[in-house]
C-alpha cells in the first residue's frame, strides 16, 4: 500500500472488530487484508482474537439447579392441563 | 466495471427444527420442553445474573421467562429464529424484573461510563516509536494461540483465566461480550435488548475482546516463559 | 473468465479460512458460490497485475463467472472454480522473486544512503523466502525514493516479474 494509505499495525488492531463483524467500507476492508499479506504480527493477532472469541464462547454457565427445574416442569404440566 | 453487491439482509426463515420443536411444545410435550431447557437454561441463566443482583432472583427470572415463552409459544410466528425470540422474552423480563429491584442505572448510560475511555486496546508499547523507520508495526510479533494443543486451550485451567478476564471486565463490556459471545445474540438484538447503539456496542465488544485476548496471551506467555 | 488466486499451503483462503476444493485428475475443482456470511462481496481472484499484493504460498488458476466486478486490487465474482495449481510457484520461486525485488531498490541505497535499511529488510524478507513481505518493503523503497510513480513502478514490475516467471499473460489495468 503507498504511504497515503499507509495502514499500521497499531492502527490495524483497533480495526479488527469491525473487520469481523463486516463494518469496514470495501477500501478499508482491502487495505486491512493487504496489510495483513505483509504483516505475519497482524496476521497472528487476528488469529489470536479468532481463538479468543471461540474460547470465550465455550464457557458455561452451571446447570440450573435441580430444584427449579422440578418446578419448571411442574409450570409446564399446569400450562399444558390449562390448554 | 464495478459491482458492489450489496448483501441485503434476507427475509428470516425459520428452521425446520424451530418449526418441529414450536409444534411439539403447542401439543404440550414434555420431553421437547425439557431438551429446551436444558440446551438454553444456562445461557439465559447467565444473561440473567448481567441485569440482576443475586442468582436466586437470576433463577426466578428465567423461570418467569420460560412461563412467557409458554403462554405466547400459541403467538409465536416464526419471524426471528425460536433462541432469540425466547431471549427477547428473557431479556424483557430480567429488565422489568431488575428496574423492580432498584437498579437505576440503564445499561446505554453505563456504555459512556468506561476506562481509558477512547485509548488503544493494545499497549503502545508493542509497537515501534514514531521515530522508527517502521514507526507503530509491532516491535515483536505476537504469537499464534492456536499453535497450542487444543487439551490446553480448552483447559479448566485456561477457562478459569477467560473466566475471570471476563469477570474483571467493566461493566457493559462484561454485558456486552457475554450476550454476543457467549449467549449468542447478534449486534442488533443486544443493541435493541440495552439500548445502544451499533457504534457503542462494537466499542464495547472490541474493548472486552481485546481486554481477554490480552489475559489469555499473558497467561501463554508466562507458561511458556 | 480465467484468473489467478493465492492460496495457504494448506489450500484455504487466508481471510476465509474457506477449504477451496481442489481440482483432481485433471478436472477443476467444484464451483462455489459466493456465501454472504463468510465473504462480503464474493470470490475474490487476482489479474496477474494484482498478483505482488496478494502473495501466498500457493497459487491458482481459477475460473470465473457470473458478472465479475472489479474492486480496487481484485476481482470479484459470484462463482469461481480452481482449476490448475501453478506449479511453477514453489518456495524457489518464491525466493527468486524476492531476490529479483532486491536487485531492482538496491541501487536507490547508492543514490540516497537513508534508504540502506530498508534494502537490508528486503534482503533480509528475500532469503528467508517471505516474497509478499519483501515485495511490499521494495514498493515502499522505490516509493520513497520516486514516490508514488515509483511505488506504482515497481509493483509493475513484480506483476512483470511473475507473468514472466510463472508463464502469465500481463495485462495493463
Amino acid at each position: 500500500m503507498r504511504i497515503e494509505e499507509d495502514l499500521s499495525c497499531a492502527e490495524l488492531v483497533e480495526l479488527v472488530t469491525e473487520y469481523f463483524e463486516g463494518g469496514l467500507p470495501d477500501r478499508d476492508r482491502e487495505r486491512f487484508e493487504e496489510h495483513i499479506v505483509f504483516c505475519s504480527g497482524c496476521e497472528n493477532y487476528l488469529d489470536q482474537m479468532r481463538t479468543t472469541i471461540d474460547v470465550v464462547g465455550s464457557l458455561t454457565e452451571d446447570d440450573l439447579a435441580p430444584a427449579v427445574a422440578d418446578e419448571l416442569l411442574a409450570a409446564f404440566r399446569g400450562w399444558k392441563a390449562g390448554q | 466495471m464495478t459491482t458492489e453487491t450489496k448483501i441485503e439482509a434476507e427475509p428470516y426463515e425459520s428452521s425446520a427444527e424451530d418449526r418441529r420443536i414450536v409444534a411439539a411444545l403447542r401439543e404440550g410435550d414434555e420431553r421437547t420442553f425439557v431438551e429446551l431447557v436444558d440446551r438454553l437454561g444456562p445461557s439465559m441463566l447467565r444473561v440473567a445474573l448481567l441485569f440482576v443482583r443475586t442468582r436466586a432472583v437470576a433463577e426466578e427470572v428465567v423461570q418467569d421467562a420460560w412461563l412467557g415463552v409458554l403462554s405466547g409459544i400459541g403467538r409465536f410466528e416464526g419471524r426471528s429464529s425460536l433462541k432469540t425470540w425466547i431471549f427477547r422474552i428473557l431479556t424483557n423480563t430480567a429488565k422489568t424484573r431488575s428496574e423492580r429491584e432498584g437498579r437505576s442505572v440503564p445499561f446505554s448510560s453505563l456504555a459512556g461510563d468506561d476506562d481509558e475511555a477512547g485509548g488503544p486496546t493494545v499497549d503502545a508499547d508493542r509497537f515501534q516509536a514514531d521515530d522508527h523507520r517502521w514507526a507503530n508495526h509491532w516491535t515483536s510479533s505476537p504469537r499464534r494461540f492456536d499453535a497450542l494443543p487444543e487439551s490446553k486451550l480448552l483447559s479448566a485451567e485456561t477457562m478459569g483465566i477467560v473466566q475471570r478476564a471476563v469477570q474483571l471486565l467493566p461493566e457493559a463490556q462484561r454485558v456486552v461480550l457475554t450476550m454476543r459471545d457467549i449467549a449468542g445474540f447478534g449486534s442488533e438484538e443486544v443493541c435493541e435488548a440495552l439500548g445502544l447503539t451499533e457504534v457503542n456496542q462494537r466499542v464495547l465488544l472490541h474493548r472486552a475482546r481485546a481486554k481477554v485476548r490480552a489475559a489469555l496471551e499473558g497467561y501463554f506467555e508466562g507458561e511458556s516463559a | 473468465m480465467i484468473a489467478h488466486k493465492f492460496l495457504g499451503s494448506d489450500c484455504t483462503g487466508r481471510f476465509s479460512g474457506f477449504a477451496w476444493p481442489l481440482p483432481s485428475g485433471g478436472a477443476p475443482g467444484a464451483w462455489v458460490e459466493a456465501v454472504p456470511s463468510r465473504c462480503a462481496s464474493g470470490v475474490h481472484a487476482c489479474r496477474v497485475a494484482d498478483l505482488p499484493f496478494w502473495i501466498d504460498a500457493s497459487l491458482w488458476r481459477i475460473e470465473l463467472t457470473g458478472q465479475v466486478g472489479t474492486a480496487e486490487r481484485k476481482l470479484v465474482a459470484p462463482r469461481g472454480r480452481l482449476v490448475e495449481r501453478i506449479e511453477a510457484w514453489d518456495a524457489v520461486a518464491m525466493r527468486e522473486f524476492g531476490s529479483a525485488c532486491l536487485a531492482r531498490v538496491s541501487p536507490l541505497a547508492d543514490r540516497s544512503p537513508e534508504l540502506a535499511p530498508y534494502v537490508a529488510d528486503v534482503r533480509t524478507f528475500a532469503e528467508t523466502g517471505k516474497a509478499g513481505v519483501a515485495g511490499f518493503v521494495a514498493a515502499r523503497t522505490a516509493e520513497m525514493a520516486g514516490g508514488v510513480a515509483g511505488y506504482d513502478a515497481e509493483r509493475e514490475a513484480q506483476a512483470r516479474w511473475l507473468a514472466d516467471r510463472l508463464g502469465l499473460e500481463y495485462r495493463d489495468l
